[in-house]
């Protein structure tokens, strides 16, 4: 009982959710949301992490994003940064109790364009809508963990793989009821699927024999 | 049930991914009582 977090990473450019964790505090999921982000990229090659002005992302990239770089000589090898690997963060001011401005910190690698993490407040947003348990001032809360974490993780692969985005439509010719645009779902517009999943494929996937093959 | 087979397809499937830019963010709620709950008690 008490407070639940929950902590997502999302592509930018596909607005696929990568990674979430939930636990009692951000300090405890932020490190682990981070490892699973970097575990389920292409090589666990370095990536541009956009995030507001909290330090345990400043822990958890630096830890995570470390490699041992031998040098030939007896004994353990440094770790050192994983090349392309960076951090932008967008810190609020506030004064009393109001935002008076936003600050933006390079605290590793290069700077991005949109330095804000504006896709991510978006899919907050969305979950907020759409979970009775996460809207605020109502009796509708989660009364276990394990409801809690099951609706946000149904949610999230809706999100991914059922419900296609408007922003990732892409124009196509000949497509049927004279439409001018292919819907895509995140999951499609990463190269995950070709297809817009249903319920009924979700739910009669077996996963186990997928992971034989 | 469906939330750790949706946990499970997730964990096969999702691998190898090419990202470039990537957004982190946190959300809260509470379960069962609120923090000002917990206090009180």
């Amino acid at each position: 009982v008490g407070p639940r977090w929950g902590c997502l990473s999302q592509d930018r450019a596909t607005r696929f959710v990568v990674a979430w964790g939930f636990g009692s505090s951000e300090d405890e999921v932020a490190p682990k949301v981070v490892a699973q982000t970097r575990q389920r990229t292409s090589g666990g090659r370095g990536v541009i992490w956009i995030r507001d002005g909290r330090p345990v992302y400043r822990r958890a990239v630096r830890q995570v994003y470390r490699d041992a770089q031998p040098t030939g000589k007896r004994g353990r090898p440094p770790l050192v940064l994983t090349p392309g690997v960076g951090l932008t963060q967008a810190v609020q001011r506030r004064h009393q109790g109001r935002m008076v401005r936003v600050e933006v910190r390079q605290v590793l690698g290069e700077a991005v364009d949109g330095p804000y993490p504006v896709h991510e407040e978006r899919l907050n947003g969305m979950l907020r809508d759409r979970l009775n348990a996460l809207t605020r001032k109502t009796h509708a809360f989660a009364k276990t963990t394990g409801t809690w974490d099951a609706r946000v993780i149904l949610c999230l692969f809706e999100h991914n793989w059922l419900r296609p985005h408007r922003a990732l439509r892409e124009a196509g010719e000949g497509l049927p009821e004279g439409r001018r645009y292919r819907p895509r779902t995140p999951a499609m517009a990463i190269g995950l699927t070709d297809h817009i999943w249903t319920w009924e494929e979700f739910l009669t996937f077996k996963h186990y024999q997928h992971q034989k093959e | 049930m469906a939330a750790q087979h949706a946990e499970a397809l997730t964990e096969v499937l999702v691998h190898d991914l090419h990202l470039s830019q990537v957004e982190v963010d946190a959300f809260w709620s509470f379960v069962k009582k609120s923090v000002q709950m917990l206090e009180r008690k």
